[in-house]
């Protein structure tokens, strides 16, 4: 775990010291705990990467909080690291300082809010059971306000 | 600059022939101007894609073009993202085994070994020697039909059909296999957490031991076809070249990357499921271009084979199921005897079982490389957070790199050999 | 007749080919003593049924491989499966060459509008099949990110569940769709 100030100092180390050798970008992602705010920052981000030479790999952990979710890019040490932290960007809502194009890649560029975040409700259709049996009915039978009406 | 034509059918100084339809049609006259925009710098913006037969489901590529030659290349992805991580986040574990199928269409076997061996690390558990034998023999047959479509899609796109035919005819006794061990010809969701989803029936051993016989000379037939023809030669020597730092840079895995000569299998340097009992070689390329990862995955299905051999050879007898009953349910004959395992069998079903505090990075080797799953538990009977380290997504990240400088109609071919799943990129 | 060893000139047993107007061959009848059809090259009908033939015998199916269900898709048009024992194993890469659209797996939201686009570029007559439980009704993905069920988008003929389904059962809906093509009235497509 180490903070935010020394990420790229800390992978270029690993990347290029003799005993690391962490060459190998494995992913990036962030677990979002919204639970434990203030007492510790709500996001853990979480680099992973792999060394062939001594076949070993590292995990780091960098605690963001929820107002300022920002660390700086990796890019510039591993090219891998660009589509990953889109992603994270995307799913998350962590910002890359400094990524030379930090946009959705995966959901439309239109798209709001970031899916992965604990608080996002993933909406989808409820399943239709003996409570709420206006589910099944067909689009002209719904009440009227309810999704999918056509009444 | 802008060239804007006259309203359309304005003829200088004339009478609009198309004065009469457009009444009629109340189309008002300056509806239909044109504007033409020059492309600057002589390069043209092609669009390829989401729906095309060659990007192996729903990529889009935008090829800013030179002529016949490729400048710049940036893959637009995400159509087919289905909310995987979410969904691993809202079922208990064992429910999770199925979206886990459904990532890596080509190969879902690996993936539910992948989700499994995360699970049970986090639980502290092993699986039986026999479970882990019958693992390893699902997932090089899984290993093998995920290589031939790759050979059959990827030669397809170059225009060879009969490799295509040939394939999928191979394939089928392979997803016979599947369908004989669980009934279900693709998503089988065989592996579970904690061994199995049963033992295999007795036709098992012959129709695997029929897999091992004849698919030596149904490869030899393929390589027969397309190893050494000109033409095959000549659209795959020498292109899409990356070097092994690049390579590793970019974070690629699998034959894509010991097709530039890193020997570097998961299945060797880190055994999972006892792969360390079996004896097989890392086949790797020299060049790192289309040529080499196509000999790459070809040798890869002879090796897939070996291990098969070598683990019926040996398959252990016992149970394939680990025997800590708060994971495994209990044998069906004693769930009709016994109310304890009842209730445990319906605890199990309904609840699922719950795994402790921790998290832990899984990586196996998927017939496109290093597929990871990173699994964080709160210690409740979901995950906190699964991230799914696609082997695809990394691969394809070197795509712009690997086309750039190349002709358009290579870039398929390229395409091809990093044999990238759609779902595995997207998820 | 009860021939059976096909006799030079002899197209089936007891039915003649063209030639069978040279007085050497004797002119098959029917019970009723008229020449068949074959003889006379006419036969009857209407023309909504011949169009109807038409448009059921060769359907192309664009390719419009999503995601799993395509696989399945595509084992169909191989050997084993065949799907060129009806008629309709030309798929084709273009919509606008395409009468059927297969949709084979999810539908994300971010493909829904490019699904959308494709369907209105198939000239009509066209017809769409939903293959697969996630195509049909958003399958076990019932979240943010993929469309509960592609009629949402394209109007659909034939529903197919199966996660994937088998190949039979793809075949089951061409034939379904071409049986719903058949007692379809020419004029209501295009
Ligand atoms: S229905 Fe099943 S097999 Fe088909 S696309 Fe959906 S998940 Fe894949």
């Amino acid at each position: 775990m180490i903070h935010r100030a020394h990420v790229v100092e800390a992978c270029a180390l690993l990347r290029d010291d003799p005993d690391g050798l962490y060459t190998l970008p494995v992913f990036v992602t962030a677990v979002d705990w919204p639970d434990r705010e203030p007492a510790a920052p709500r996001y853990d981000v979480v680099y992973q990467f792999r060394s062939l030479h001594h076949n070993d790999v590292c995990r780091l952990v960098v605690q963001v909080p929820e107002d300022d979710p920002t660390v700086p890019t990796l890019e510039g040490e591993f090219c891998g690291m660009d589509w990953h932290e889109r992603e994270c960007y995307d799913l998350l809502g962590i910002v890359f300082e400094g990524h030379h194009d930090l946009r959705r890649i995966l959901l439309p560029d239109d798209w709001e809010g970031h899916p992965l975040r604990k608080d996002y409700v993933s909406f989808g259709e409820p399943v239709a059971f003996t409570h709420n049996i206006e589910w099944a009915l067909p689009a002209a039978e719904r009440p009227p306000g309810m999704p999918g009406s056509s009444r | 600059m802008a060239a804007v034509l006259p309203p359309s059918g304005g003829l200088p100084g004339g009478e609009d022939p198309f004065a009469e339809g457009r009444r009629r049609l109340g189309v008002a006259a300056d509806l239909d101007t044109v504007e033409l925009t020059e492309i600057g710098e002589d390069t043209m913006e092609l669009n390829m894609g989401p729906q095309h037969p060659s990007t192996h489901g729903v990529l889009r590529l935008v090829l800013d073009l030179d002529g016949e030659v490729v400048r710049a290349c940036r893959p637009d992805i995400g159509f087919l993202h289905t909310g995987f991580e979410k969904d691993f986040e809202r079922h208990s574990y064992q429910q999770c085994i199925p979206y886990s199928d459904r990532m890596d269409y080509l190969a879902p076997l690996i993936n539910n070994l992948g989700f499994s061996l995360a699970a049970e690390r986090l639980l502290g558990i092993e699986v039986p020697p026999r479970g882990q034998y019958l693992r390893v023999i699902m997932c090089e047959l899984a290993r093998i039909g995920s290589h031939l479509i790759w050979f059959g899609t990827g030669a397809l796109d170059l225009g060879a059909t009969t490799p295509f035919l040939y394939a999928w005819r191979e394939r089928e006794t392979i997803l016979d296999i599947n369908e004989l061990v669980s009934g279900v010809r693709m998503h089988t969701s065989f592996i579970r957490v904690g061994g199995l989803m049963a033992d295999v029936p007795d036709e098992f051993e012959a129709m695997v031991r029929n897999v091992v016989h004849t698919f030596p000379k149904a490869i030899d037939e393929y390589e027969l076809l397309i190893t050494k023809n000109p033409i095959w030669r000549q659209r795959t020597v020498g292109l899409g070249t990356i070097s092994a730092e690049d390579a590793l840079a970019y974070g690629m895995s699998g034959p894509s990357l010991r097709g530039s000569g890193v020997a570097y299998d998961l299945r060797k340097a880190q055994p999972y499921s006892s792969y360390d009992h079996f004896d097989f070689d890392i086949p790797v390329g020299h060049n790192g271009d289309v040529y080499d990862r196509y000999l790459c995955r070809m040798r890869e299905m002879r090796e897939s084979l070996r291990i098969i051999e070598q683990a019926l050879e040996n398959l252990p007898s016992g149970p394939v199921n680990t025997l800590d009953r708060k994971v495994a349910p209990p044998p069906r004959n004693e769930i009709n005897t016994s109310m304890e395992s009842l209730i445990r069998h319906f605890k199990l079903v309904t609840e699922g079982f719950h795994v402790p505090r921790g998290q832990v990075y899984q990586a196996v080797e998927s017939p496109r490389g290093e597929l990871g799953f990173y699994m964080v538990s709160d210690g409740s009977n979901r995950p906190y957070r699964v991230k799914v380290r696609a082997p695809s997504f990394s691969n394809l990240s070197a795509l712009p790199y690997m086309v750039k400088g190349g002709l358009i109609a290579d870039v398929v071919a390229v395409i091809g050999s990093i044999d990238i799943v759609l779902g595995d990129v997207d998820r | 007749m009860g021939v059976s060893e096909p006799r030079p000139g002899l197209l089936l047993p007891g039915l003649h080919l063209a030639q069978s107007d040279s007085p050497a061959i004797p002119i098959p009848r029917t019970r009723a003593g008229e020449r068949t059809a074959v003889q006379t090259g006419i036969i009857t009908t209407t023309v909504g049924k011949v169009i109807a033939w038409g448009r059921y015998s060769s359907i192309w199916p664009a390719l419009f491989g999503l995601a799993c269900c395509a696989i399945e898709m595509m084992a169909v048009g191989n050997s084993r499966y065949d799907m060129s024992r009806f008629g309709a194993e030309v798929f084709r890469a273009s919509p606008r060459q395409a009468d059927l659209m297969i949709v084979a797996g999810r539908v994300s939201q971010k493909m829904a509008p490019v699904l959308r686009q494709i369907y209105d570029q198939m000239p009509e007559p066209k017809w769409v099949i939903s293959m697969g439980a996630c195509a049909s009704c958003g399958g076990m993905f019932n979240n943010y990110a993929i469309v509960q069920g592609v009629d949402k988008v394209v109007p659909v003929d034939v529903y197919l569940p199966g996660c994937p389904p088998r190949p039979e059962g793809l075949l089951d809906a061409v034939v379904k769709l071409q049986k719903k093509i058949a007692g379809e009235p020419a004029y209501l497509r295009g």
